[in-house]
């Protein structure tokens, strides 16, 4: 097919032009039946219906029938759509899913604050609960930019946000300021708090779910600071044993640095602090290897630690020799005031296996 | 169904005929009608049915014959039906049949929303080509696809989204041989791509390969399955009759794809894909807890965009060979077309 008559046609179009001819399209296409709907769509119908789905057909047309100058507007053009048609009754979900995977799939983050009017206090948020899914894996895909990180943060406190995707939000938010990362989990303290409570009392499928997305999101922020560098944060989520709940939070202050210690030996997680070395009630075998991915730096150090880990139980030995005057009560004392007083939530079912200040001493 | 020999007018259908060359894609539909009542893949009552329901929407152009020549093809499951004969649904196959996926399709339509009070989103993708995100994407992919209930009530595997109409598929014993071939410098994704002419599936695309055991097809009541005709809306890249290297594979009521890595070579080489069939939509509830989600990774490449290499150009003319177009719509109206 010769492309280039089309691409005259769009060559003339404007913004309001674009976002007409989108929701036209979208809406014929979803009243035609579907033998029909190579007849939606002005001009291109037939090259949207034989993509793999209409979505995969829409981004087609804006990559190879929208000359280049005319892309942007075509990208805000699905904003303008969005902010339209939100508070439409009318307005067919389907359409609407299909604009927020088409802006995805194009990387139109000039649209992405659209969706806080739509989704977030619009109707079609209302109407159509599934449609935040879309929205914050849009949020994902799109991460870390400055619009997804606004849209999210905006996101989150709509009319229409479900508090069971704030686990999902607040990794947009953390993986656009990974800098930021312990002021946006004490932001959202309570609200985790309260989802933790509320499916710890239902338990069953829903604490395990929990428990899973919990665990996840510690793992993804971990993913996102080299491992060798002062450790901000530290989550276990175990609800392999027993049941029991173990969610311990470490923050640490910048100014005091931590190191983490494998050792392989005795299979046992320490943290390195002022010459000291305190064990912690880590073993998850799988989280650690995990970390092992994180970043180059953080995998050469991991390997010298995995190489050699007595080394580094000598060394710490050495460290506490240098600092004799760092006794174990003030290092019990800095661990311990370091958790009291940073601790964004501290969830412990069962105080025998993570005493919250009985951190053990080496 | 009993279909009449419509009468179709010799004006009409060389007027249709025209039409239809004017554009690439049309002059692919031409050729392949021709092929297929040439190698008998159509009754000639079917094939002259299927033009008269073409002509009677009355395309006043070019592009609104090549939309009514889909309309059609869909609005009518008559042509499904009647266009092969399939009395042997799988033979030639071996255990698994395999049919690929984008992976945002795949999450868009396939995947059921979470219900639960916490909700979990799986990304559609990898975030970036880098192995770690893939392995933390193949991961996921792998967790929530081991479990159950994962697929959405009533999806189905099909194309197009959302309202299939078709599944193509092949024996996965061929995905599994492409990957091994000796095109290192391609992906597995771009290879299997490739191999499956799948030329609308673009670079930087996650390909995934869904594979279920063949003989769960024989538990889908009313489901139909044969050879891809000229009624199946393929894409730019399809053949009904290759050459006769390939009758074996015709004879057993398998298609075969055009192989687009084979079709930018030069010299000229034979362009035989793979085996491949269609069949009408499967609901995913029946094949879920034998259905495995395979990721082949990133394809990395267009096809078809090189002039006088791949493009349609350069199709038409592999197609063609020795024959000339005029001939060919000269043929089709001297054995259709109603004398007046």
């Amino acid at each position: 097919m010769n492309k280039e008559p089309i691409r005259k046609i769009f060559r003339e179009f404007d913004r309001v032009q674009f976002a007409d001819w989108l929701w036209r399209g979208l809406q014929s296409f979803y009243a035609l039946p579907p033998s029909d709907r190579a007849m939606a769509f002005d001009h291109v119908g037939l090259q949207i219906i034989q993509q793999e789905s209409i979505c995969a057909g829409l981004a087609l047309i804006y990559e190879e029938f929208v000359p280049e100058p005319n892309q942007l507007i075509f990208r805000q053009a699905i904003g303008d759509v969005m902010r339209k048609q939100g508070n439409n009754p009318n307005a067919p979900e389907s359409a609407f899913s299909d604009l927020i995977y088409l802006l995805m799939r194009i990387r139109a983050t000039e649209s992405l604050s659209a969706l806080l009017p739509a989704v977030g206090n619009g109707l079609i948020g209302k109407r159509c609960p599934d449609i935040l899914y879309e929205t914050i894996t849009a949020l994902k895909s799109l991460a870390p930019s400055t619009p997804a990180h606004d849209t999210a943060r905006d996101l989150i406190d709509s009319i229409n946000f479900d508090e069971g995707y704030l686990f999902e939000a607040t990794k947009v938010l953390i993986e656009c300021e990974p800098s930021r990362i312990s002021q946006i989990v004490l932001d959202f303290e309570p609200r985790l708090s309260q989802l933790r409570e509320t499916t710890y009392e239902l338990g069953g499928n829903e604490w395990t779910v929990f428990c899973e997305a919990a665990d996840d999101w510690a793992r993804h922020i971990l993913l996102l600071g080299p491992i060798s560098s002062v450790q901000e944060l530290w989550i276990k989520a175990d609800h392999s044993t027993e049941q029991v709940w173990l969610f311990e939070l470490l923050f640490t202050n910048n100014s005091i640095p931590i190191d983490f210690i494998h050792d392989q030996l005795s299979d046992k997680y320490f943290i390195k602090c002022c010459g000291k070395k305190v064990q912690l009630n880590i073993s998850d075998k799988d989280y650690w290897t995990r970390r092992k991915l994180l970043s180059e730096s953080a995998r050469h150090e991991t390997e010298k630690w995995l190489k050699d880990p007595d080394d580094i139980v000598n060394k710490a030995v050495i460290n506490l020799d240098d600092k004799p005057e760092t006794g174990e009560e003030e290092i019990a004392y800095t661990i311990g005031s370091l958790i009291g007083d940073r601790l964004p939530f501290i969830v412990q079912q069962d105080s025998s296996v993570c005493p919250r200040y009985q951190t053990a001493l080496m | 169904m009993a279909i009449k020999l419509p009468k179709l007018k010799q004006s009409e259908l060389k007027e249709w005929l025209d039409q239809l060359s004017y554009s690439h894609e049309g002059i692919i539909k031409l050729i392949n009608l021709f092929l297929a009542q040439a190698h008998k893949f159509v009754e000639q009552k079917i094939l002259c049915s299927f033009i008269c329901d073409c002509i009677s929407l009355g395309a006043k152009t070019a592009y609104d014959t090549l939309v009514h020549y889909d309309v059609v093809c869909r609005r009518n499951d008559t042509y499904f039906a009647l266009c092969r004969v399939d009395h042997s649904p799988l033979s030639g196959s071996t255990s698994a049949i395999a049919t690929t996926m984008d992976s945002i399709t795949f999450h868009k339509y396939i995947v059921k929303r979470p219900k639960t009070i916490i909700k979990s989103t799986l990304l559609d993708k990898p975030k970036s080509h880098d192995a770690t995100d893939e392995k933390i994407y193949r991961d996921a992919l792998a967790k929530m696809t081991s479990g159950k209930g994962w697929p959405r009530n009533n999806a189905t595997l099909g194309k197009p989204f959302p309202d299939p109409k078709h599944v193509w598929f092949t024996d996965a014993s061929h995905i599994e041989a492409e990957i091994k071939t000796h095109a290192n410098t391609d992906t597995d994704a771009t290879k299997v791509r490739d191999a499956l002419g799948l030329i609308t599936t673009k670079g930087d695309t996650y390909l995934l390969s869904l594979q279920f055991p063949s003989n769960v097809l024989c538990s889908i009541s009313n489901l139909r399955m044969a050879r891809p005709g000229f009624a199946d809306l393929g894409n730019k890249r399809y053949v009904l009759y290759l050459n006769k290297h390939a009758e074996n594979v015709y004879r057993n009521n398998w298609g075969l794809t055009v192989h687009l890595r084979k079709l930018r070579r030069v010299p000229p080489e034979f362009i035989n894909g793979v085996p491949e069939r269609i069949c009408s939509p499967i609901p995913l509830s029946v094949v879920e807890t034998s259905l495995e989600v395979k990721p082949l990774g990133w394809v990395v490449s267009n096809r078809g965009e090189e002039i006088g290499i791949d493009d349609d150009n350069a199709f038409i003319k592999r197609l063609l060979g020795r024959r000339n177009l005029t001939a060919i719509k000269q043929q089709l109206i001297r054995k259709n077309a109603h004398k007046p």
